[in-house]
């Protein structure tokens, strides 16, 4: 294996454009031999596949999404179970509904490299750069729900599959390079990422009313899924595309857990308490095939196919308290505040012992990263932050006569989220460099680098992401049939890498190349329909 | 892939059409016997016969504790005729009433081969019609349930 095949990002895209652009033309097909690895990787935290995963809850049904995915306190339907299975009292005749959201956004690009020093005498420029989230339909849920006698007392029962945790904002960026060494040409550099699917989950909650005073409540989550990640990226000129790379990434996901929730009735005013009780994430089945950007058409192609270890991710508990407030017969408020200490996150899998070293000790060009996998398990902190979310949102009956209901909905949400910007801390910004200065006999650097082969990705989770999220709704409730459309505005600023193509595969150890700010503005639609029997 | 969306399209069509088959009453009369319409007419003592009352025609006379399935033999300002009953379903529960009314006026029994019902049993007649825009309600949520369904099977199947 070249030792030039190890190189960063930015310098296969650099050293592509200098010997492909040229010739881009003139070798339209690419008759390159491809090898072939297999590989055992770190598990899927570690690699960076699940650096778009958040892994907290999402709001269930328009009504509770346009009210900013407040409402613990109310009595809801079917679908406020996954906020408190007590709001399960509030089902009050048979009834069934189903949500689906579509998702769409825009993006404010607030910095990123337009110079990069890419060694050897050689700058790339970089222009143009944006950020076009994906579009998406998806389902969020479906739910019975049935009012129950539940030892003598009023009851409601949820059954329940929804969508429990995105995968994230796919997207697709663009930007344009140029290179002195590209004789002034300019080449297109574009890049997809499309994470799919999610964890689902479905649940059973059950909970009965004690008097007229308290009503307490319970679920049981069956959480399961296959998480889904591709992500491509290549450069081409006129249309044409010369070199690319990426990969795809599939793991299953399955956990257990347990909701409790409680709601108090003061009047007119209901105060709520739930929690979702910490349970383990086991992430399973992880495999990766990765495609390196080939330093230029002639360039042996690589197919690694990775397996990636599995773990667990403990989940700590979340606690939630809220409260509605009903001013007259036609106005609600609601208040929610959750929060779960997502840093005391802690991943398991088997032990890596890493080997980082010269193979030839007369070249500090031959470093290499090896891995090998202990007996022992291993247990270190996610690098995750702690989440913390306010919602409020009110409910205004715009028109209420016995048959017909027309609400409107408003609310806000700001919430840290189990999403971690990217951070490369002091000491990691300059990977040849401290090949170098480990090539000299730098002990400290060694002891860097065998954590950075570790880690790897971990190392570069930094703040948790700060979304701010502003939702308005409309509901149509004519007599056993409802309708719900909400719509949600997200934003958030998060710092990325700029033209990173990560690779679990230590022996292509790429450095750390520099980042973006993107603020992201994500437009959520929701609709929702019930039918009461 | 195109021809599974299909599929799922065409069963969600056909089950949103099954399910919406909402209807509604509306006020008719003893004229509208004989017209191309479904009528259910209600009988002094609650029992119903639900069809198009024409000659020749299949109803369905619910009574205490029986449906029965009849052909029409006359209806019109006078009464309805029927024939040929049989018995389609048949509710224990309403056994000590329908032998109260084998005392009466009203003989049903198994062997019956003729139902007579005088006009002046007849308390209203009401059209059967679509309720489109209950339909239209049903047939929104079912097609979107099974949408949502859908989505969900494709994604785990």
């Amino acid at each position: 294996m070249k030792s030039s095949a190890r190189i960063l990002v930015p310098f296969v895209l650099a050293a592509s454009i200098l010997v492909a652009a040229p010739c881009a033309f003139a070798q339209a097909v690419s008759t390159a031999p491809t090898d072939t690895l297999t590989l055992i990787g770190r598990s899927s935290w570690e690699a960076g596949f699940l650096s778009t995963f958040n892994f907290d809850r999402v709001p269930v049904g328009a009504r509770m999404s346009a009210m900013g995915g407040a409402g613990m306190a109310l009595a809801g339907g079917a679908e406020y179970m996954s906020l408190n299975p007590a709001a399960l009292i509030g089902v009050e005749r048979p009834q069934l509904e189903s949500s689906a959201l579509f998702y769409s956004g825009g993006s404010t690009i607030q910095t990123f490299p337009e110079l990069l020093d890419i060694g050897q005498a050689q700058f790339l420029q970089s222009k143009d750069y944006r950020v076009s989230p994906s579009t998406k339909l998806n389902y969020n849920n479906v739910s019975l729900g049935l009012p129950l006698v539940i030892l003598g007392g009023r009851g409601g029962l949820g059954l329940s599959y929804r969508r429990e945790a995105r995968t994230g904002e796919g997207s697709e960026d663009r930007a344009i390079l140029k290179g002195s060494f590209a004789a002034g040409q300019e080449v297109n550099y574009g890049r997809e990422d499309k994470p799919e699917d999610g964890v689902d989950a479905i649940s059973v909650g059950a909970a009965r009313a004690f008097g007229n005073f308290l009503d307490l409540g319970f679920a049981l989550n069956w959480q399961s899924g296959t998480l889904r990640r591709n992500e491509s990226y290549g450069l081409s000129q006129f249309g044409f595309e010369f070199l690319s790379g990426g990969y795809t990434f599939s793991q299953d996901v399955s956990g257990f857990n347990v909701d409790l929730g409680g709601r108090a009735h003061l009047g007119r005013l209901n105060l709520a308490a739930a929690a979702q009780m910490s349970h383990d994430l086991n992430f399973k089945n992880g495999f990766a095939v990765v495609r390196p950007v080939p330093e230029d058409l002639t360039s042996t192609k690589i197919l690694a196919f990775t397996h990636l270890l599995d773990n667990t991710l403990s989940i700590p508990t979340a606690i939630g308290l809220g409260s509605s407030l009903e001013l007259g017969r036609r106005l609600t408020l609601v208040g929610d505040y959750w929060i779960r200490p997502w840093s005391k996150a802690d991943i398991t899998r088997q032990e890596i012992i890493p080997t980082v070293g010269f193979s030839n000790p007369e070249d500090s060009t031959s470093y290499f990263v090896s891995l090998a996998t202990a007996d022992r398990k291993e247990t270190f902190n996610a690098g995750l932050g702690d989440a913390n979310s306010l919602r409020l949102g009110l409910e205004y009956a715009l028109h209420s006569s016995g048959r017909v209901r027309v609400p409107v909905r408003l609310g806000y949400r700001t919430e840290k989220v189990a999403l971690t910007n990217t951070m490369i801390p002091a000491g990691y910004s300059d990977y040849a460099g401290m090949i170098d200065r480990y090539f000299n006999g730098s002990a400290a650097t060694e002891d860097t680098l065998l954590e950075a082969a570790r880690y790897s990705n971990l190392i570069f989770r930094g703040d948790p992401v700060k979304s701010t999220a502003i939702t308005f709704g409309l509901g149509v409730d004519i007599d056993t049939f409802s309708a719900s459309l909400s719509v949600e505005r997200r934003s958030y600023d998060v710092d990325n890498f700029y033209l990173y193509g990560f690779n679990p595969d230590p022996a292509f150890n790429a450095t750390f190349p520099s980042l973006t700010a993107v603020t992201r503005h994500i437009l959520t639609i929701g609709l929702t329909s019930r039918m009461r029997f | 892939m195109h021809i599974r969306r299909t599929a799922i399209g065409i069963l969600a069509s056909m089950l949103a059409l099954a399910a919406a088959g909402c209807t509604k009453l509306v006020p008719a009369s003893i004229n509208d016997f004989g017209a191309e319409k479904t009528v259910v007419v209600t009988l002094r003592d609650g029992e119903t016969i639900r069809g198009h009352l024409t000659r020749g025609a299949h109803v369905t006379f619910t009574t205490f504790g029986r449906v029965y399935r009849a052909t029409v033999e006359e209806a019109d300002e006078t009464g309805i005729v029927l024939t040929k009953p049989y018995i389609q379903e048949e509710y224990e529960r309403y056994r000590i009433q329908r032998e109260r009314m084998e005392g009466a006026a009203l003989h049903i029994r198994d062997e019956t081969e003729r139902i007579t019902i005088p006009a002046y049993k007849i308390v209203k007649v009401d059209e059967v019609t679509i309720d489109k825009m209950k339909s239209a309600r049903a047939g929104g949520f079912w097609a979107f349930t099974v949408f949502v369904v859908a989505k969900i099977l494709s994604a785990r199947l």
